[in-house]
């Protein structure tokens, strides 16, 4: 594919996926994730920080698991043909208060040039008693 | 419209049914919102019974997706909300005879009350629609 044909497609997927904020606003939160004509989507379940063993990795341990569901979650993207700038919207559940300020800044890092919809909840617990944190979501390819 | 389950290859295959991932090409979808026990009339069902309540509320999916001529096998993502871990098992049971083999991604979580006193059950769905 030549450099122009590219361009092209870039410009094109551009400009059927575009964040939204509104006029006036200077907080970074308050914004839309608009998409039009996606070709492809993927509906992404519960990821948890599991290896490849399915063993519940860094038990305690909320960093360790932040990583390692991040981890996941890229490499069921890459597995689907998306990537992580194709995430359009996130929900994460944790099940401790005190972990939300160490999501934050991970998320801060992660989606720092790539805005997603993003709901954190802390709920009461998840499937495994040892998993801390989990994320599910949605992504498309315009 | 096609649907491709993503499954990264070091990834174990899931011990309990359910799908990493669901890519979809094309088709159109049906979002539908959490569906609680209660019958036609909006009485909650199995008070206390969790059985009964998993299958209200299978139910009430199955009749919004038969409005669209389309069954669980259309649906692409899946999300329980349960009040105890207890329930878990029976809430399985229930969803084994709506499914067969085509598994949701899906995602199971814990919360203190759910949105109406009496309702031990809320689950909420993606759906495609050929």
């Amino acid at each position: 594919m030549n450099d122009d044909k590219r361009g092209a497609m870039r410009e094109e997927r551009m400009k059927n996926k575009e964040i939204v904020f509104p006029k006036g606003s200077n907080e970074s939160s308050i914004f839309g994730i608009r998409v039009s004509q996606a070709r492809e989507w993927l509906f992404i379940g519960g990821t948890v920080p599991r290896d490849a063993n399915n063993v519940v990795v860094g038990k305690k341990d909320i960093q360790k698991q932040m990583t390692h569901v991040f981890d996941n979650l890229r490499d069921i993207l890459l597995e689907g043909g998306f990537t992580m700038n194709d995430l359009v919207q996130l929900n994460v559940y944790l099940t401790d208060e005190s972990h939300r300020p160490a999501y934050f800044e991970l998320s801060r890092k992660i989606f720092l040039n790539n805005p997603v919809a993003q709901t954190v909840l802390v709920v009461r617990g998840l499937n495994d008693p040892d998993v801390l944190v989990e994320v599910d979501g949605t992504a498309c390819i315009t | 419209m096609e649907t491709i389950r993503i499954r990264p290859k070091h990834f174990p295959v899931p011990v309990a049914p359910f799908s990493y991932a669901i890519k979809v090409i094309g088709g159109s979808f049906m979002f539908i919102p959490n569906q609680i026990p209660v019958d036609s009339r909006g009485q909650i069902v199995g008070k206390g019974d969790i059985l009964s309540q998993a299958t209200q509320v299978y139910e009430n999916l199955k009749a919004i997706l038969s409005e669209r001529n389309v069954t669980f096998e259309n649906i692409v993502k899946l999300t329980w909300y349960l009040t105890t871990r207890e329930n878990w098992k029976p809430v399985v049971e229930v969803r084994n005879k709506y499914f067969k083999d085509k598994w949701p991604a899906a995602t199971f979580v814990l919360l203190d009350r759910l949105s109406r006193e009496d309702v031990l059950i809320e689950l909420n769905a993606i759906a495609i629609i050929e």
